[in-house]
């Protein structure tokens, strides 16, 4: 428990105290060790305290949101008497005694003598790096490790804790061949403490990072052009998270500022598409016990056959649309206020295979590795880079290329994919949104897409 | 050395001194206290109203060649020295190539305009007012717009703090407000969105309505937009587009790049890196662009660096570690937050204006595509500087603007593109970030459009 429910109480007192219907407090208390190996030594180790508290007020659909450092009574009751001043009736109920949730192993206040574990794995990727080819002439891996305890209490009778452990590993290299440079990146994340550095496969992380440095470095430009496009499984569900899963957040339906608005029960898609939101799965960097409204999270079936079945729903965005919330209020930290947010988001597995999709197309593209993208939920349209692509000819992939980035809508996008392999695969990611940057996952089957555009070099 | 009335942020930097000084440590502090004000509406309601006071604390110990970093949010005593404590436990872990040197004391320069003491007493009826004009006059600008998809009024003030174990102690007071409008307009079976955003340090010269309306007028151009043919065209980057685009190359110039190898400038000290049309300036100084400051994050008083002049690499953004490292001219460049190890960056990049007018560039050529946004930089790769970045823009023939353009990619390499500018215009603009460019010319673009 970060603070007692005492005080906890007469904070949600006072931000009820001028007309609000609704208060809530989310307390936070992360912290964070970071470790950089660069230049084949140790380059830098930080430690970081992250402790705060946000108090949200609801009237109706109007929202007021304080947040401060301030964690003694004064400053909390500043606070909450700020955002109930804002405001232009209401009986709370009495909380119950805190509910804790699971903690996903311990704090990660012990590490071993001198962060040995984590020095030893960042020179392990870092040698496995360069032994690949004397081109690769630079390696930076990174380690982090955080802890999170949430504590949720609002007028509702709700007194929710949580812990988050979240780990992540990354490694960048540099290529150079006669004056080019080209860059690679791997990245692992998960739920889990410092005790679960030993399921990271960090050679694997290495090698994939040098790798894709020297495949890039000796591609050709990708054509520009429409063509099917056959996207590979793993990360390459990116294209429907940003594509229609952005789309789906009430935090732009309700707004009416998404092209998914009034679809709901309609065919949005092809009949071979089905799409999950699942906070529920073990250890994904999307998982979670309850959401940053305290409510438990779910698995919540997006699509199903091409039908959209639900939205994603927080608690303003159920207010403001009427629809059931979905578990799915999250926020960087306190300094944001939740909105609607996406989990684990995946394609459900079909029933083609990988080799028929390549099979079927006669001059294509396959986007083997999408990099980042973005969307803008009014308009449906994205954009995603694509740093390793290869070109598909007369049914067989051919030649790597470089450049291409594919652009499109979500509609039309959704609308042509026409083959889902049977191998999903989930692949972490980190997702910015309105309430900040937070972990996700991202996954699917391989798909082929019937015309894309791609972009690449004239 | 503080003054004699001290905030709990005084008392916990003069804690921390006083303790490492006790502990023979080496110690650097940097903390910043902030305040902020976020407003919007929605459907003519209001929707989010957030207002917050934070603050962070971060210690960089030195001891020889170790160097470790940790921080805070919480300022009793326990916290501080939790923080001391993992500084120096890291700082154990680290072995630089070189010994870092914490600045002497000194007389820190203040920096005039960077902080607006009437903008900390506007009244809040009077933000909610602009909050809710940045909605309402875009909606009533013309019945064609659809919705307001994203608007916001915000303010904020910060106070920046540096002192170390050498005497050095100072501060350093920012504000400013700012408001954005993106409007959603029918555009057949389609919608078509585009706005504007502003920043200021003057409530009275902040116009909501004008915003709003620019938003809404932005919007409506961009209906009936086509794709343009697969070709190569002359391009214009209207000056906001161009300094969005600037934007990607800002890290090409951190020394930290040249040492770490992944800055294609490297070794390339003197040479014709871009077109003789382009030159370019930081200036801390500049207190018009959101990176202005009177010192840098290791306190050395700010100075204007010419990093190009006229397409000939002049200089690299260095801090005082970094310029003995590479044997190069200190140029006041360091960067630092207090979660954050130290670094070099420019802080703005300010682009030399040229004589021509943004009309003279659009009439250069028979078709010339005019591009006003880059709709996402993924397709930028860093280390190669190969980019493939979708934009939006309109055609122009002969100088007139004939239709709005779409879906269509430019691709090439950064430093190619910017060694072909060939036109440089005279219409830089109150910035709303920290790169200030006028509108650029550039031929031979390869643009990806409709086969």
């Amino acid at each position: 428990m970060i603070l007692n429910d005492t005080l906890l109480q007469k904070v949600i007192e006072v931000a009820l105290s001028r007309g609000a219907d609704f208060a809530e407090i989310y307390l936070e208390d992360t912290r964070r060790r970071n470790y950089s190996f660069l230049n084949r030594r140790p380059e830098k180790a930080i430690s970081g305290h992250t402790l705060g508290a946000g108090i949200r007020v609801f009237l109706g659909t109007e929202q007021i949101y304080t947040f401060t450092n301030d964690l003694s009574e004064e400053g909390l009751l500043r606070a909450a008497r700020q955002a109930a001043a804002a405001l232009s009736a209401s009986n709370p109920q009495l909380a119950t005694a805190p509910q804790l949730f699971a903690r996903m192993g311990s704090t990660p206040a012990d590490r071993g003598p001198g962060g040995e574990t984590q020095w030893n794995a960042l020179r392990l990727m870092d040698e496995q790096a360069r032994s690949v080819s004397s081109l690769i002439t630079q390696v930076q891996c990174e380690m982090a490790e955080t802890f999170k305890t949430v504590q949720i209490f609002n007028s509702e009778g709700l007194n929710v804790e949580e812990g988050r452990g979240y780990l992540s590993a990354l490694v960048k290299t540099v290529a150079e061949e006669n004056g080019s440079k080209e860059s690679g990146y791997e990245r692992t994340a998960f739920l889990g403490t410092a005790d679960d550095w030993n399921k990271v496969n960090f050679k694997e992380l290495a090698l994939e990072a040098a790798g894709q440095a020297l495949r890039i470095l000796r591609a050709d430009w990708a054509p520009a052009g429409e063509m099917p496009v056959v996207i590979d499984n793993g990360f390459g569900g990116v294209i429907f998270h940003e594509a229609c899963g952005h789309g789906l957040e009430t935090t732009s339906v309700a707004k009416n500022a998404s092209v998914f608005c009034g679809q709901l029960g309609q065919k949005i898609a092809h009949e071979s598409v089905t799409a999950i939101d699942d906070g529920t799965l073990v250890s994904q960097n999307g998982s979670l016990e309850i959401d940053d409204e305290g409510e438990p999270t779910k698995r919540t079936v997006l699509i199903e056959k091409g039908i959209l079945k639900s939205y994603i729903v927080d608690k303003m965005g159920a207010r403001r649309t009427g629809y059931a919330v979905t578990g799915s209020g999250r926020r960087q930290d306190y300094r944001f206020a939740p909105t609607s947010r996406m989990r684990n988001t995946f394609l459900a597995a079909g029933d083609s295979t990988f080799e028929e999709m390549i099979r079927d197309v006669d001059d294509g593209l396959y986007a083997k590795r999408l990099g980042g993208g973005s969307v803008s939920p009014g308009t449906g349209s994205y954009n995603f880079a694509v740093p390793e692509a290869y070109l598909i000819r007369n049914g067989r992939i051919e030649k790597q290329v470089k450049g291409a980035s594919l652009i499109g809508t979500g509609i039309e996008t959704l609308g042509r994919i026409v083959k889902v392999s049977r191998d999903l695969k989930l692949a972490p990611g980190t997702c910015g949104s309105v309430s900040g940057m937070i972990p996700v996952t991202v996954g699917q089957p391989q798909i082929l897409v019937s015309k894309l555009t791609v972009g690449g070099k004239v | 050395m503080s003054s004699p009335s001290t905030s709990p942020m005084q008392e916990a930097i003069e804690f921390l001194i006083t303790t490492a000084q006790s502990q023979n440590v080496e110690l650097e502090v940097l903390a910043v206290e902030r305040a902020n004000t976020g407003i919007s509406f929605q459907a003519r309601k209001m929707d989010q109203f957030s207002f917050s006071e934070t603050h962070q604390l971060g210690v960089r110990v030195l001891d020889g060649r170790h160097e470790g970093v940790a921080y805070t949010e919480s300022l009793d005593r326990d916290s501080l020295e939790d923080t001391l404590s993992e500084a120096r436990s890291n700082a154990r872990m680290i072995q630089r190539e070189w010994i870092s040197d914490l600045t002497t004391a000194r007389e820190l320069p203040q920096l005039a305009g960077i902080f607006n003491a009437g903008l900390e007493s506007v009244n809040v009826q009077d933000k909610i007012q602009a909050a809710q004009l940045l909605e309402s006059a875009a909606l009533e600008f013309n019945p064609a717009i659809t919705a307001v998809a994203y608007t916001r009024y915000g303010d904020g003030s910060a106070t920046s703090w540096i002192a170390n174990t050498k005497g050095l102690w100072g501060h350093y007071r920012k504000n400013y407000c700012m408001g954005y409008t993106y409007c959603l307009a029918k555009d057949g079976d389609n919608s078509v969105m585009d706005g504007e955003a502003v920043m200021a340090q003057d409530f009275a010269k902040f116009d909501p309505k004008a915003i709003a309306q620019t938003a809404a007028e932005r919007t409506l151009a961009r209906r009936g937009a086509v794709r343009p043919k697969t070709g190569k065209y002359t391009v214009v980057f209207e000056n906001r587009a161009a300094e969005d685009l600037l934007g990607t190359i800002t890290g090409y110039f951190s020394a930290k790049e040249i040492d770490e190898n992944t800055s294609p400038l490297k070794g390339k000290m003197g040479q014709q890196v871009f077109s003789k049309h382009l030159s370019l300036l930081d200036d801390p100084t500049f207190t018009s662009a959101t990176a202005c400051r009177p010192f840098d994050d290791e306190g050395f008083a700010s100075q204007k660096t010419t990093l190009v002049d006229n397409g000939v690499l002049k200089s690299y953004m260095t801090n005082s570690v970094l310029a003995r490292k590479l044997g190069l001219p200190h140029t006041a460049g360091a960067v630092r937050s207090p979660s954050t190890d130290l670094d070099a960056s420019t802080t703005n990049l300010l682009v030399r204006p040229g004589s021509q007018t943004l009309h003279d560039l659009l009439k250069v050529d028979q078709k010339v595509i005019f591009i006003t946004d880059l709709k996402g930089k993924a397709g930028f790769r860093h280390t190669s500087g190969d980019f493939s970045i979708p934009m939006e823009g309109f055609l122009y023939e002969n100088g007139q603007r004939v239709v709005a353009l779409k879906d269509f990619l430019v691709s090439g390499n950064i430093l190619t593109l910017l060694a072909g500018i060939e036109g440089v215009a005279n219409d830089v603009q109150t910035p709303v970030g920290n790169v200030v460019s006028p509108s650029l010319m550039i031929p031979e673009v390869s643009v990806s459009g409709e086969a």
